[in-house]
């Protein structure tokens, strides 16, 4: 029964406003993302200038392309981006940003961010979802007009997937270190007391305190405030604070924007026409409801099911792993572990060839560029990636029989550690 | 009924009850600080500290000692004998040393025109240097400016002044004439990019310290990430290559920084002296370790401040116990040099990551997104 409940309740109609803006938003941001990626030259320092790229298991067919191509694949991103914005040919605009967008992050490793994940999820459940049916160039080519409403899942699988992010990130702040020791904010904001106004007061511990309690709090709670429809107006202003707060503060990109612009899918059609009402922008009158609908097919439901339990699953399964995930790194990406922590670290590398006792040793600058050579030093799957690498080069130069060392300084929130990795990586 | 209008029960009321009270039991845990430890620390004092004490001090140095090598050698040119060739070798050398001590600030305008490149960069291209004097071109300041880095600067000059019959190849060889002007223009050049390198430091004195904030652009970030780029390079190829640690052991003499003056050890010491001085500035006035201290910034219940002075000590100590040259060291004594390598090792891991995870710096000159 209460299945049936909510298969009726999935496909029941809803106003397709708050799809419609998600949608131009999300276009826009991308839009303005691709260009800046573009502007900031990282095409060229990230992809093309890096002789060596840590592939993501399963996924070393994805390769570097020639320069034109990478641009290309950039500026497909970008038009696509645009597409999705302007609701045109959506369909094909959707999975090529997708695509576009995915293997650019699927490159290298050292270049993962917990928002371009995010990103490429929500363009992979665009794919599925017809944000197109109103204000989109789409709807006004068609003979039929825009269409007011949508299956309420449509709006629904986005609801939830910000919701697991804020959770999720939320969970990950719920440590000793965050919670007790008010780690790394503490670092973070003695580190920015030239902020106007506040920053007098980021180097006194009872600020850093407030600031990681109140952002751990926030993350855990703001799904529950923005799905509420009476606290939906504050806790949408508190949504806006945070995120500049953030933007403010930390170089994290473009990560608040699309937070705050995502965030957009919570408040429904109703909210967007008070809030239009204030600054006397028309809306269109709400439509006559529909006519009660069908359940959702089980197909339909059986692949919600699966999205939504590969997306509970996934941040989850660093518990299966023996060890603080923070220093194993293991289960860590897309699990929604944002920014939970300062970590630094610095990777010696001690080659020797047991028949000619040669000994070599690398630093992986020489190697590696300096970013790619940061985020290397501190995880330890790239660190074994990178002995695998230097095996092959040596190989190639007749050193089969090659015994690696690794010395590894680690500091995570001021607690460090010196690791040594031999042969297959066990620290 | 209460329920129905606030949709959170009873039990996570109590729970964000007892949360507010962690939150100010870790509070209190946290507010036993050492009275010696001052409550306030102005990180644009200590900028101001290092840039007045420790950049532009070495920067008016080695404009002056840029002008007295150009003035030595003008009066080489006129009057080419051996004590003469000896005074102008040993200009050079003083220049050198000197600017040693500017690497380590390497950062901001200065990192983004390269101008330390058109000063130091190495090996020279022996090759072009040739080209250049048996071509046909006029030697002059502005032919040297036109040239590459890898032509120019005080390598350039090194080669000219210490070949092995340098005062025979000033005096009585066939291109000694056009030798001696090629050596005033490359004199008067890195004359000229002193007093711009100078010049730049003058007009950025005053950003540099109150450049406070902590994006990859501000002044603290770009510090320490330069102190690490001058440890490494001592690593990789001031220490590294001529060690043969790249080459699976087998020593590589020739890769060493000054290889016809014979003063690299001299030269790695004076890069970790103005890397000591750019973490203290004036001793007496707040400098990055104070600012370790005020953060109390610890490794092993020590001041990691004391850790990173002690570990740079002993590696000012240990240079001085390289036996100079160092391209014959590497081969008659090379556990020496391994032991130095070991130490500065030791000390960019202080720095690079230590230090840099109590400063929440980043490393790395370049923007980047993280999240």
């Amino acid at each position: 029964m209460g299945i049936e409940l909510l298969r009726k309740r999935l496909n029941q109609s809803s106003e397709a406003i708050p799809l419609a803006i998600f949608r131009i938003v999300f276009g826009g941001i991308m839009v303005i993302s691709q260009v800046r990626f573009l502007s900031k030259g990282w095409i060229e320092d990230l992809f093309l200038y890096p002789s060596f790229h840590f592939s993501y298991t399963g996924f070393s067919w994805i390769q570097v392309l020639p320069e034109f191509w990478m641009y290309g694949l950039l500026i497909l991103s970008l038009f696509s981006a645009l597409g999705i914005a302007f609701g045109l040919w959506y369909r094909l605009a959707t999975i090529s940003f997708f695509l576009s967008f995915t293997y650019l992050e699927l490159i290298d490793k050292a270049w993962y961010l917990n928002h371009y994940y995010f990103v490429s999820l929500v363009a992979f459940l665009l794919i599925f979802v017809p944000a197109n049916r109103m204000w989109s160039l789409d709807s006004l080519r068609s003979r039929e007009g825009w269409n007011p409403f949508v299956p309420f899942w449509t709006i629904a699988i986005l609801r939830f997937q910000l919701c697991v992010v804020y959770f999720f990130a939320g969970i990950a702040k719920l440590k000793y270190d965050w919670l007790i020791l008010a780690e790394p904010m503490k670092t973070w904001l003695s580190a920015r007391t030239d902020f106007p106004i506040l920053g007098e007061l980021f180097d006194e511990a009872w600020m850093a305190h407030a600031f990681s309690w109140g952002g751990a709090i926030y993350d855990v709670s703001i799904p529950i405030f923005l799905l509420w429809s009476k606290s939906r107006p504050y806790a949408y202003i508190a949504v806006i604070g945070f995120h500049l707060m953030t933007w403010l503060l930390f170089p994290i990109g473009m990560f608040p924007w699309i937070m705050i612009g995502g965030s957009l899918i919570f408040l429904e059609a109703q909210d967007w026409r008070k809030l239009l009402h204030y600054v006397r922008l028309p809306l269109p009158a709400r439509p006559r409801p529909m006519l009660p609908s069908n359940s959702i097919a089980s197909w339909k439901l059986l692949l919600i099911s699966c999205y939504v339990s590969i997306q509970l699953c996934l941040p989850l399964r660093h518990h299966l792993y023996p060890g603080d995930v923070l220093w194993n790194e293991k289960g860590l990406r897309f699990a929604w572990h944002v920014m939970v922590m300062e970590k630094n670290g610095m990777a010696t590398y001690y080659l020797k060839d047991l028949e000619s006792a040669k000994e070599w040793t690398i630093y992986p600058s020489e190697y590696l560029i300096p970013a790619q050579e940061r985020q290397m030093s501190f995880q330890p799957d790239m660190i074994h990636q990178f002995a695998d690498h230097l095996r092959q080069l040596w190989r190639a130069d007749g050193y089969e029989h090659l015994e690696i060392r690794v010395e590894n300084r680690v500091c995570i929130n001021k607690q460090c550690k010196t690791l040594e990795w031999i042969e297959d990586g066990t620290p | 009924m209460i329920y129905m209008k606030f949709p959170f029960p009873k039990p996570s009321i109590a729970l964000f009850g007892i949360a507010i009270g962690l939150l100010i039991w870790s509070i209190s845990c946290n507010s036993g600080t050492d009275p010696e430890i001052p409550t306030e620390f102005d990180r644009a004092v200590m900028l101001q500290n290092i840039g007045e004490n420790g950049l532009l001090p070495v920067h008016v140095d080695f404009m002056e000692k840029s002008k007295t090598l150009h003035t030595a050698s003008r009066t080489f040119v006129q009057q080419a004998s051996q004590a003469s060739l000896e005074e102008v070798q040993q200009a050079w050398l003083a220049c050198k040393k000197s600017f040693k001590r500017c690497e380590v600030y390497n950062i901001n305008e200065v990192r983004e025109v390269f101008i330390h490149n058109k000063i130091d960069k190495w090996p020279t291209k022996v090759q072009f240097l040739e080209n250049n004097l048996q071509g046909i071109d006029e030697l002059t300041e502005a032919f040297v400016e036109n040239s590459g880095s890898t032509s120019k600067g005080l390598p350039a000059i090194e080669y000219f002044l210490f070949a092995e019959d340098a005062l025979a190849s000033f005096s009585t060889d066939s291109l000694a004439s056009r030798r001696l002007t090629y050596l005033v223009a490359l004199t008067e050049n890195l004359q000229n990019r002193a007093n711009e390198l100078h010049q730049m430091w003058e007009n950025n004195l005053a950003e540099f310290s109150t450049n406070t904030e902590n994006f990859s652009k501000g002044s603290l970030n770009q510090l320490v990430n330069s102190q690490c780029a001058v440890l490494e390079k001592i690593l990789t190829d001031k220490l590294g290559d001529p060690l043969g640690r790249d080459t699976g052991g087998d020593p590589q003499p020739d890769k060493v920084e000054a290889y016809l003056s014979q003063v690299s050890i001299d030269l790695i010491q004076e890069n970790l002296i103005s890397l000591k001085a750019s973490f203290l500035g004036d001793d007496s006035k707040p400098g990055l370790g104070d600012l370790l201290d005020f953060l109390e910034a610890k490794q092993d219940d020590q001041l990691l401040s004391s850790i990173i002075i002690a570990q740079m000590d002993a590696c000012i100590a240990q240079a001085a116990l390289v036996p100079s040259p160092l391209q014959e060291t590497v081969l008659t004594q090379p556990e020496v040099v391994d032991d130095l390598y070991e130490r500065v090792l030791d000390l960019t891991g202080s720095i690079k990551v230590d230090m840099a995870n109590q400063l929440g710096i980043l490393i790395t000159f370049k923007d980047t997104d993280g999240d």
